[in-house]
């Protein structure tokens, strides 16, 4: 009988600190076993009988003498038996043993040691046995068995195995624009049951403290409580009275961009700016705003281009927005969104007219068409009447919507839905009969028409993933998610079902990518980098030639994708993902920005007058955020790990290759203790191994040679080693780089290479060992220290942001 | 424990001493001299008007005050989306003043030109004189207008362009992962297929494996280049004659550089992969295009489509120059096929894709009448789709224009820059929106989605005239049915019988391979065609 193990993947992608190690651990172990085998004697120990679906509330010290065992019968179905394992000392995997039906498993320190046995897998009495090995006393809780087959909302749910830090990481990614959760609020979530989790993170609320906290010891925060409406918003920041890191007046933006407060707000000329910040400012809700975006530029679509207005489009949005807030169904959304002014003004209706004395209607049928096709999905497919009925029909029920104009405060904001020259008799819309006074009556009675009819209900669902989730959807998909969504009955709600969808395994599936669009993948990158609200303000601004933040509406405008509300397929939307993936121009610039124009990266750590305090300069808060060993430092191989985890979101690709790179751009600085000039000359991997060669090359066979990095990083080493113009070189007769010089810096390093070879692995170990200053004081040059160390962390992360693991989210 | 073996090494004799420089477009040659070289192949342009273009509009027939003929039920029926009043006066006045006459077989007819099967003569049509160029080209025969013709056989937007694209009018919105037909003859040319917007459009998509067996229902992008700025596009690098220290930029390009060189020898999962056949094909395509166009100036009447010009296009109130077109990003995709095609020699291109969009003229079709008249080539005006019109089809062509002063908009500039008449003889333009709009207008001035269409074929080699019925008679039926609520202009041409003829220029017998309903034997629905072999001789 074989058995076969999934290790923990956490472990199995890096070399995980120990503090790490007992943050996460999602342990699935798949025991692999053929037929049916005869029952097994019991395992010595305490026996646990558990039942399917309980979940016990003691907990269990375990001892090498004192080994407990859960036990369970037959199922008629895969099982998980989960546990959670701790211990009042540190301890490591060799310290316990587990054994599932006599088998050898690993378990680890942390939550969630889960282990699946389908139903042809389990014996007609299972056990699973814990003991503990080297006097070490184990604690083991939360023993669970539960079946793996969980619907929500009928789709096949996550298991408690399953749903992991990554996972997590997964759905923010996708659904958040990264979010801002910290680490430890992700490893909450991971640990809890995921309908539990999936309620915390995703939902409607204009405030949600723990996808988007503030930042520790955050000085700006109005928004944790206020400012949540997009029209709110735009009014605080535009307004110079507020408290924000934005100036009132002077220059702000970019070098030669001479902007202020005022234009942030919805008539301003930044308004676009205000969106993006919106959605990187913390205290609000980056997955409300990441639907915002999506209703407003995507599947319900209006575009400032074609003359509605800054003020009319936030209005829509607040509008579509609260109606998901207050958990309307889904018709009754699109209901408010199609009567808002903005749609009147995007599609014309509000011209629309029915002449009563000669029924003619004056009406285009823009919207009479896209009402079905756009909102719902309904293309009249084998209905002969979709074209001259549906269509004309609906025209007729659009009349009478001219958008207010009374100089009241609703001024050019909403519709004024008349009945003069409104067609007041029923009218017959897919078949079916519409009625009411006026067209807000009519569009009311139509839309639970269309939720219910046969495309709506076969293509909604599948447009909503596809656009919002999956690249990469079929028609197997497409059914399951057509069941989910008909199996909200009469009370289709958008949340509940992407909830269900988030921690669905349709979603959760090496099946499944999404490409991220230039507006994704700008906030994305924005989220990651910004840990405070001063960022978000700044946006990549300056302010006196400082600069903050990462920019969100550089990257948009560089790849001409389109400003917010400004969708480059107006009705049909903003920048589809294939597009963006598809673009040599999307990664030409990015990959440009973040070379060329590095210092945008680099620049950003630090500020003397950003927000006026010049005895108090604000430092990027990167020290509040990595993490920190006992000994109070911050070790490169820790900081490499978690930057890679924290904006890549998970460990497939963080091999010997990235690992190599990341420790480079954190260790590789020239040491010139006490000198301004210390620790700001840094060395990529290629330089950094030229170095070492030409070393080697001329001085191997000197006694004091030292290929430790320490001395390597000293002047010992770098002033006289691959060096542009060397004394020895250009006596040898070499014009610049000698040949030697220039093939390793020209030199392909692949992961095979540097895990084959003994020097380089040393280099690593030395400095994944190395520490980052980003506490320095007391030392005359601290600050600029902790500059350089938070300038080198930003590089790193600028390097990751080249790699094509930010540009799309799959397996 | 690393991750070391979590991606899967490539196995590779060669991995552990490359350089840089792994690329992963077949296609692309390293530079063989920096002065343009000639075509040496034959080129497909074609430009997709989004949001369905109302044809109608640049073609019309004549105006006839004769109640129930088609001069007198086109006007009636259209007027408003000419921004006229109800008065006949206006609509004869429009015709007199905005069209150029020309009569099949009669007045400003060339002997030369084409009217298939007869089916027009003594039909008399009027093209829009801001068109200037299109007037010449027709009149120079080498404009095919291809009339009823029909590339998506529904009216939404997103399914009849997946239709036209893919060129299938039996696509369905779940198949949306179909080749190009553009993607599908670049393979069989053996050429790229280039987009010359930012995102590439489905028309280039290519199929999976080689012509003539590959898989149209699936696809490859290996031949797929997207250059949205041929003067810009390539990779920043370092330079190894400079210091190697204290410049980060470069460190990090470095950094860069050397990461994907060795990422490009391990397997990574296919969603990621895109994004290094972009890092090789960017870094070595924009080395090779940057040599060639150091030293080849943008052609003065191309640069004017987008910049300030000496001398070109004044403004009549302080004597400034204005840029000439109205869509500075239609200038750049004219300024990039200029430089693809004198390139040509680095980047075999057989099929080039543009994009021009604003077409879905629901209301105020026309606009900016007043301003225009008084200042025609003001490209700030909003003119509705007139200004596509004029971007895309103004201009002059020949020793004998139909307007000598009329500036060189997008094609014209372009026809006018290239460096040799053998060139131009070498490339057709196809020009087609993903359906019509119906044959009333709205009461919004506008008009509303229709099927059938008119589309073009531009050509030297082109057998230029009129393909299909200009005017069915059956329209004044449906203009006066009016338990007829939509009429539109009935399908007749599918794309397939002409669009089989292009690639068939482009690379002798091809058509029947990417558009396999043309060929002999096919056993399904045929494609629709107004007359049978009405484009056998659409190339000379």
């Amino acid at each position: 009988m074989m058995v076969s193990f999934i290790v923990p993947q956490a472990r199995a992608q890096s070399s995980l600190s120990p503090e790490r190690l007992s943050a996460v651990l999602t342990v699935v172990n798949m025991l692999l076993l053929s037929g049916r085998p005869e029952p097994i004697d019991p395992p010595e120990g305490t026996p646990i009988e558990i039942e399917l679906n309980e979940l016990l509330s003691s907990s269990f010290n375990v001892t090498e003498s004192e080994p407990i065992y859960g036990q369970f019968d037959l199922q008629e179905e895969g099982v998980e038996f989960c546990f959670d394992l701790s211990a009042s000392s540190p301890f490591s995997s060799s310290d316990v043993v587990v054994e599932v039906n006599g088998r050898a498993a690993q378990a680890v320190e942390g939550t969630d040691n889960c282990y699946q046995l389908s139903e042809s897998q389990q014996r007609l009495i299972n056990y699973i046995s814990i003991r503990a090995n080297n006097g070490v006393v184990l604690n083991v809780s939360r023993i669970e068995l539960a079946s793996t087959e969980q619907r929500f909302r009928e789709l096949n749910k996550l298991t408690r195995g399953e749903w992991s830090e990554r996972a997590v990481r997964k759905v923010l990614n996708v659904f958040a624009f990264g979010g801002h959760a910290r680490t430890e609020q992700i490893l909450l979530w991971a640990d809890m049951d995921p309908e539990d989790a999936i309620q915390e993170m995703l939902n409607f609320q204009q405030h949600n403290l723990l996808l988007s906290p503030l930042a520790e010891g955050e000085r700006y925060t109005d928004t944790a409580t206020q400012h949540g409406t997009l029209e709110e918003y735009a009014a605080f920041l535009s307004n110079p009275n507020s408290d924000i890191a934005i100036p009132v007046t002077g220059t702000f933006g970019q070098d030669d961009y001479n902007s202020q407060r005022r234009e942030f707000a919805t008539d301003g000329n930044n308004f676009d700016d205000a969106f993006g910040r919106m959605i990187t400012v913390r205290g609000l809700n980056p997955f409300r705003q990441r639907i915002g975006f999506w209703e407003t530029n995507y599947h319900l679509a209006v575009n400032r281009d074609v003359g509605v207005s800054g003020p009319q489009v936030a209005r829509y949005y607040d509008v579509i927005m609260a109606a998901h807030e207050a958990g309307l169904s889904y018709e009754r959304v699109m209901g408010e969104a199609a009567k808002s002014a903005a749609i009147a003004e995007q599609y014309g209706h509000r011209r629309n007219q029915w002449i009563e004395n000669n029924q003619e209607c004056r009406c285009n049928d823009d919207f009479a068409r896209e009402i079905h096709q756009l909102f719902y999905g309904i293309f009249g497919e084998d209905d002969p009447n979709h074209e001259d009925g549906t269509i004309r029909e609906t025209a007729k029920m659009l009349t009478d919507m001219p958008i207010l104009d009374d100089d009241s405060q609703d001024d050019d904001l909403v519709v004024n839905f008349g009945t003069n020259f409104h067609h007041i008799p029923d009218l017959t819309i897919l078949g079916q009969t519409v009625s009411g006074a006026n067209a807000s009556e009519k569009i009311d009675s139509l839309m639970q028409i269309s939720i219910e009819h046969p495309e709506s209900l076969k293509n909604l669902p599948v447009m909503i993933i596809s656009v919002l989730a999956d690249d990469n959807m079929n028609e197997a998909k497409a059914r399951q998610l057509r069941v989910s969504w008909a199996s909200m009955g009469n009370d289709k709600n958008l949340l509940r079902f992407l909830q269900a969808y988030a921690i669905s395994d349709l979603f959760h599936s090496n099946n499944q990518f999404k490409y991220f669009t230039t507006h994704e993948r700008a906030l994305y990158m924005a989220n990651k980098n910004n840990l405070d609200n001063l960022e978000a303000w700044f946006g990549g601004g300056r302010q006196n030639g400082s600069r903050a933040g990462r920019s969100v509406g550089g990257t948009i405008s560089d790849d001409n994708a389109g400003d917010f509300f400004r969708p480059l397929a107006n009705v049909f939307g903003g920048q589809t993902s294939i597009e963006a993936s598809d673009s040599a121009l999307v990664f030409e610039q990015n990959y440009n920005t973040l070379t060329d124009d590095e210092q945008e990266m680099r620049d950003i750590v630090g500020c003397d007058d950003c927000d006026g305090t010049a005895e108090d300069p604000w430092e990027k808060k990167w020290n509040t955020v990595l993490p920190q060993r006992e000994d109070g430092e911050f070790y490169v191989s820790d900081v490499a790990e978690w930057l890679w985890n924290h904006a890549v979101g998970n460990f497939d690709n963080y091999t010997e290759l990235e690992r190599a790179q990341l420790y480079t751009w954190l260790a590789a600085a020239r040491s010139l203790p006490g000198n301004n000039s210390d620790q700001n000359t840094v060395f990529d991997f290629n330089l950094l191994m030229c170095l070492v060669e030409d070393y080697q090359r001329k001085e191997s066979s000197e006694p004091d040679f030292d290929l430790s990095f320490a001395n390597l990083m000293s002047n010992n080493v770098y002033n006289d080693y691959c060096i542009n113009n060397d004394r020895e070189d250009r006596d040898a007769g070499f014009d610049g780089y000698s040949p030697q010089e220039r093939e390793a810096i020209n030199r392909v390093y692949t992961g095979q290479d540097i895990a084959d070879s003994p020097l380089i692995q040393s280099l690593l170990t030395e400095m994944g060992n190395t520490t980052l200053p980003l506490n320095a004081q007391g030392e005359t040059n601290s600050s600029i220290l902790r500059q350089r160390a938070r300038e080198r962390v930003n590089n790193a992360l600028g390097f990751i942001f080249t790699t094509p693991f930010v540009f799309a989210e799959g397996e | 424990m690393n991750n070391i073996n979590r991606r899967r090494f490539l196995q590779s004799a060669f991995y552990s001493s490359l350089l840089y420089g792994a690329g992963s477009l077949p296609n692309v040659v390293s530079n063989t001299g920096a002065m343009p070289q000639p075509l040496n192949s034959r080129v497909l342009a074609n430009l997709y008007l989004n949001g369905g273009p109302d044809m109608r509009h640049l073609i019309v027939p004549a105006f006839d005050a004769t109640p129930n003929s088609y001069g007198n039920e086109y006007w009636k029926n259209r007027y408003r989306s000419h921004q006229l009043t109800s008065n006949q006066s206006t609509w004869q006045a429009r015709w007199e003043n905005d069209y150029y006459p020309i009569t099949v077989g009669g007045q400003n007819w060339n002997g030369g030109l084409v009217d298939s099967n007869g089916l027009n003569n003594q039909v008399t049509f009027g093209i829009w004189r801001e068109a200037g160029w299109l007037i010449d080209m027709f009149r120079a025969g080498n404009v095919a207008l291809i009339f009823n013709a029909v590339g998506g056989t529904n009216r939404a937007h997103d399914l009849s362009t997946l239709m036209l694209e893919q060129g299938n009018l039996f696509s369905t919105l779940s198949q949306s992962t179909r080749s190009g037909w553009g993607g599908r003859l670049a393979r069989s040319a053996g050429g790229n297929s280039v987009s010359l917007i930012s995102s590439p459009r489905p028309f280039t998509f290519g199929p999976v494996g080689a012509a003539p067996n590959y898989n149209p229902n699936a696809i490859d992008n290996i031949d797929l280049l997207s250059v949205e700025n041929a003067r810009e596009i390539g990779l920043y690098d370092f330079d190894i004659e400079n210091s190697q220290l204290g410049n980060r930029d470069e460190t990090m390009a470095r950094a860069a550089k050397s990461y994907y060189a060795g990422l490009r020898q391990e397997r990574i999962a296919r969603v990621y992969t895109k994004f290094l056949d972009h890092e090789s094909t960017i870094r070595q395509f924009g080395e090779a295009i940057q040599e060639r166009l150091g030293s080849v100036p943008t052609p003065l009447l191309i640069s004017a489509l987008r910049n300030q010009e000496a001398g070109i296009n004044l403004d009549p109130n302080d004597n400034d120059p204005r840029r000439v077109l109205r869509s500075t990003g239609f200038a750049r995709q004219i300024s990039n096929l200029y430089d693809l095609l004198v390139s040509s020699d680095l980047v075999p291109a057989s099929v080039m894709s543009m994009e021009y969009g604003g077409w879905d003229s629901h209301g105020d079709q026309r606009r900016g009448v007043s301003a225009s008249t008084a200042d025609p080539n003001n490209p700030n005006i909003s003119r509705g789709i007139e200004n596509g019109l004029k971007d895309i089809f103004g201009g002059q062509f020949g020793s004998n224009p139909s307007d000598s002063a009329a500036l060189h908009s997008g094609f014209s500039a372009l026809w006018a820059s290239l460096p040799s008449a053998t060139d131009r003889q070498k490339i057709v333009l196809t020009i087609a929106g993903e359906f019509g709009r119906q044959i009333r207008d709205n009461g919004d001035a506008g008009t509303d989605h229709g099927k059938g269409n008119l589309m073009f074929v531009i050509g030297e080699q082109c057998r230029g005239g009129v393909y299909g019925q200009i005017f069915p008679n059956e329209e004044i039926e449906r203009y006066q049915d009016l338990s007829q609520r939509t009429p539109d202009i009935d399908p007749r041409t599918d794309i397939d019988t002409f669009y089989a003829q292009v690639c068939n220029f482009i690379q002798p017998g091809s058509g029947s391979v990417v558009f396999p309903r043309t060929a002999n034997g096919f056993s399904g629905e045929a494609p629709r065609i107004e007359r049978v072999g009405m484009f056998n001789n659409l190339f000379s």
